[in-house]
């Protein structure tokens, strides 16, 4: 009888929980806007009035439009598609698209590129023009990152990729020599090099593996369709009137190439 | 040729049914899965892992039985002992002894086969490890948990792998293994202090050191845990009531009850080196040492209840480069039972093994090498005797597509003194029905080591307490290992990325378990001479079970439920250890048809902690030889409440309500009544940084 009457008590508490979460769906009066963590320099909170290429873009719309946004406090990046598939969320700044995404969300038109690259030892660089190069060496990548599907499937069959589960570890097993090469995203791997002490051990190969549209994502349940609608037709003009390249240039240092063609491989 | 009765092959086909039922509503349902999170991924953060198929791979995808509990975890539930933690484990069977002295058993498989001796009820089917180093006592078999020099606060997470997997980690993996990983150094450097006081005299307290310098690491820990028991009373199969020790029929033994008030008085301390795991080369040594007086049920021959002396040191490096890997160890100490010198014991265990993994795009691997040893010294093995083990492994993982992975493991164990080698296997596969769902299958073996009890004792005893009785034990060399095949059926389905189901179905079966029964007994005026040696028993027991497991994570707030249900039958139950043995089919009733759990942690704000987890055990009755007699433990649920408190940076306190429904009964065999506790606890954290 105490179970029951003690879970009849937990339940109610249990259910107020959930509810109180349901409840806290936003109004119009301003947007709610989150991005990757430790994404560098796509989206970026560590500065006080900077949020990375993409977080500034976001930011800069909104402000042309009158637009408030709310940057909500970090979470995970699955929780964070989660809130905005449910509407929890209405923007997030920096987003990669797959058949499913596009599916449940909105995306502006490309804002930038990510760049995938080839991280390897100064002293032991080779050539890679082709995925063939790559054969008989091992590499060493994120866990859950994906090269792209043609790419994937390649390095399935082919190659002897391992996995780890953080950027700092990638970069270490590179400089110690456990693999040939990691691969990461190129800004954001020259940041966490110098960070980490390794950026006069280690060099990316100027040829990307992989290479990425970037987008903004806007909720297709979010309340606020108006408002999302005008931030996207905002961010085509800053594409149109040089404002984003100012702020790409403001993150990139321009010795970095970051030419905009799409990688094209070859397989066979 | 035993039958398999008609209800059996009923019950087992209804627990198949059932799987293919499950599985075929997990693909009815694939046009409604989440693929969202899968394809291109931004997340560059923290992955769940195991080292389930020896090599890291995500818990969704990993082909065994798994589980895993966290430091996080363990600290929101106010676990204040490391057999505790198994309490959040689905499948585990944890029953408290003594105040903060528990035993544990996967899948159960306690008291089978029954009316044995009480040292049949050490959960000698699990193989438990501290950072690789098997803790397997090879005297008696099983686990004594205190003697693992480690404390909660040591542990960065436990893996549980249920199910017969002596292929993939050794001997004695019989019903499954508990793997403790330690906690390492990190930057920056840190001091811990952790001081609990409670009911019962209970006053624990255990202190860490962290410091990282260049790429080595060190930290240095230590504990020291004091509890004194509920009751000063013990049970007498004579009267059937709990009396006071002196007024039990123990004779000089009685002299081993040195405080029969005190549960257990525990210290360790724990040094680990290591470097950069990132690095061309890298080791991981530990160095430990333990001293531990705990009462626990073991040996008791008038009582259950005996007072474990234990101190012994051990010393485990692991060195990788490229693909190599080698691990050794060493063990020494001693150990006594108060008031029974005849197993006062020194002993020396050596464990060395080497791996090397060939990589492949889509094929791993992985031969090794391993030899144990174990030396005891004492009366009871003439002196001194050596068991030995030399195994040859080889395991591979196979990926033919993305959608399936096929692991494969042989081991072939030679052992010094058993008359067989024995050659176990496992072979799991795993198939990706889509992004969120996962089937899988496996068949496993497993077997006991040998140990000195049952293959090298040889003991004569007489006791004070019986007038005119000699009694002798003699084991046997060339005994036959108890064995366990283990099949297994399992679906793992993500609901969305914070909501996600593990099922599991399962049949074993376990074969050539071996007891001492009596030989004969003959007259040595003025002394009867009771001679007792070890009979490989035609006993089989065959369990078909199901497990559940359910977790949704809210942004604020958990809840994970978890049950198992099993069935185990009985095929040749002797029915008193007087030979010749008369056999007979029968339930085990021993092993509980229902295990249960929850647990949920609820985070209000940023410093406050409220976790609530509830432990449901189904009644179960244990049966031993006449002299011992039996219990009826009824089913109990406990619940256990903690409340955790971030004061500032650097101080931290937390209390807990333990057994909040007063459900006092002993848990285990006519150990002790267990009682409501409370538990207060208060932390500081100091880091360099600060």
């Amino acid at each position: 009888m105490t179970v029951l009457v003690f879970a009849k008590r937990l339940l109610p508490l249990l259910l107020m929980l959930t509810l109180s979460n349901v409840a806290g769906a936003n109004s119009c009066d301003s947007l709610n806007v989150n991005g990757g963590q430790n994404w560098f320099p796509f989206f970026d909170r560590n500065n006080q009035d900077r949020y990375g290429i993409l977080g500034d873009v976001v930011f800069q719309a909104a402000e042309r439009q009158g637009i408030q946004l709310t940057l909500t406090p970090a979470v995970s990046w699955k929780r964070l598609l989660f809130d905005l598939k449910n509407g929890k969320l209405d923007i997030v700044a920096g987003a990669l698209k797959t058949k499913k995404r596009e599916k449940l969300f909105l995306y502006s038109n490309p804002v930038y590129y990510t760049s995938l690259n080839l991280y390897v030892r100064s002293d032991n660089q080779f050539t890679f023009e082709q995925p063939a190069d790559l054969n008989n060496k091992r590499g060493l990548r994120i866990r859950g990152m994906s090269l792209g599907q043609e790419m994937d499937r390649y390095a399935f069959d082919h190659l002897i990729l391992e996995e780890t589960t953080d950027t700092s570890s990638l970069f270490k097993m590179v400089a110690a020599g456990r693999v040939d090469y990691g691969i990461f995203y190129l800004h954001s791997g020259l940041r966490e090099l110098k960070r980490i002490r390794l950026k006069s051990k280690l060099v990316p190969l100027p040829n990307p593996i992989a290479k990425e549209p970037i987008y903004v994502a806007f909720s297709k349940t979010s309340n606020c369709q108006a408002e999302i609608q005008r931030l996207s037709q905002e961010i085509d003009r800053m594409l149109q009137d040089g404002s984003i390249e100012r702020i790409v240039s403001s993150y990139i240092k321009p010795d970095i190439n970051h030419d905009n063609n799409l990688v094209s491989w070859d397989y066979d | 040729m035993t039958k398999i009765p008609l209800l059996r092959k009923s019950c087992c086909a209804r627990l198949y049914l059932l799987g293919l039922w499950i599985c075929g509503c997990f693909i009815i349902s694939t046009s409604h899965a989440d693929e969202l999170m899968f394809g291109i991924s931004e997340d560059i953060s923290d992955v769940a892992e195991t080292t389930s198929s020896k090599r890291l791979s995500d818990l969704f995808s990993s082909p065994v039985s798994i589980s895993t509990v966290d430091a996080e975890a363990i600290k929101n539930a106010g676990i204040t002992s490391v057999a505790e933690a198994l309490k959040l484990v689905p499948g585990a069977i944890v029953v408290e002894q003594l105040n903060g002295h528990f035993e544990v058993y996967l899948r159960g498989f306690q008291n089978v086969p029954s009316n044995g001796t009480l040292t049949e009820l050490s959960g000698r089917l699990n193989l438990v490890m501290v950072d690789n180093r098997t803790v397997y006592n090879y005297f008696h078999g099983g686990t004594f948990w205190e003697t693992l020099p480690i404390h909660v606060d040591d542990i960065e997470r436990i893996e549980v792998i249920r199910g017969a997997s002596s292929a993939l980690y050794g001997s004695n993996a019989v019903t499954g293994v508990i793997h403790f990983i330690t906690k390492r150094a990190k930057e920056p450097s840190k001091y811990r202090a952790n001081l609990t006081a409670g009911s019962y005299n209970t006053k624990v307290g255990h202190f860490s050191i962290e410091k990282y310098w260049q790429d080595h690491a060190i930290r240095l820990s230590g504990y020291k845990d004091q509890r004194d028991r509920s009751q000063s009373t013990y049970y007498n199969p004579g009267t059937e009531s709990y009396i006071d020790i002196m007024d039990i029929p123990l004779g000089d033994v009685v002299d081993g009850y040195e405080d029969p008030n005190k549960s257990r008085d525990v210290q360790s301390f724990l040094i680990a080196i290591n470097n950069d795991s990132t690095k061309l080369l890298h080791y991981d040594f530990t160095l430990s040492h333990e001293n531990s007086t705990v009462q626990k049920s073991y040996i008791g021959l008038t009582t259950p209840i005996s007072v474990s002396h234990s101190q012994s040191s051990a010393a485990n490096l692991k060195v990788n480069y490229l693909d190599f890997d080698f691990r050794t160890s060493i063990k020494q100490g001693e150990h006594a039972i108060g008031g029974f010198p005849d197993f006062n014991q020194d002993f020396k265990i050596y464990q060395t093994n080497l791996e090397y993994t060939f990589k492949f795009p889509k094929w791993i691997i992985r031969p090794g090498l391993n030899y144990d040893s174990a030396t005891y010294a004492a009366s009871f093995v003439d002196k001194e005797e050596k068991l030995t083990t030399e195994s040859y492994l080889v395991r591979t993982e196979y990926t033919p597509t993305n959608d399936i992975k096929i692991v494969a493991a042989l081991r072939y164990d030679d052992y010094s003194v058993a008359d067989d080698n024995y050659l176990s296997y496992q072979l799991l596969g795993t198939y990706l029905l889509n992004e969120n769902t996962l089937l899988r299958a496996g068949v496993s073996t497993a077997n006991q080591s040998a140990f000195m009890f049952n293959s090298l004792f040889s003991l004569e005893i007489e006791p004070e307490f019986l007038d005119n009785i000699r009694i002798l034990y003699e084991g046997m060399e060339d005994a036959k290992l108890a064995k366990m095949t283990t099949y297994e059926l399992g679906v793992r389905h993500n609901f969305s990325f914070n909501n996600w189901l593990d099922i599991e179905i399962f049949h074993s079966k376990f074969e050539d378990p071996a007891t001492y029964a009596v030989s004969s007994l003959t007259s040595d005026p003025p002394f009867t001479v009771v001679s007792n040696n070890l009979v490989e028993l035609p006993t089989t027991a065959t369990q078909n079970g199901i497990t559940a497991n359910w977790q949704y994570e809210h942004v604020n707030w958990d809840l994970n439920l978890f049950a198992t249900y099993q069935e185990t039958e009985l095929d040749n139950q002797f029915r008193v250890l007087i030979q010749p043995l008369e056999y007979y089919d029968t339930d085990a009733e021993s092993v509980p048809n229902w295990t249960a759990g929850f647990v949920t942690n609820w985070k209000p704000d940023a410093n406050w902690n409220l976790n609530f987890h509830g432990y449901y055990l189904g009644d179960y009755d244990i049966e031993l030889e006449p002299s011992k007699g039996g219990a009826h433990s009824p089913s109990n649920f406990l619940l256990n409440m903690t409340a955790r408190r971030h004061f500032n940076r650097w101080v931290e306190g937390s209390l807990s309500f333990k057994n909040l429904f007063g459900n006092t009964r002993s848990q285990h065999f006519n150990t002790d009544f267990i009682k409501p506790t409370i538990l207060f606890s208060i932390r500081v954290n100091f880091d360099h940084e600060h």
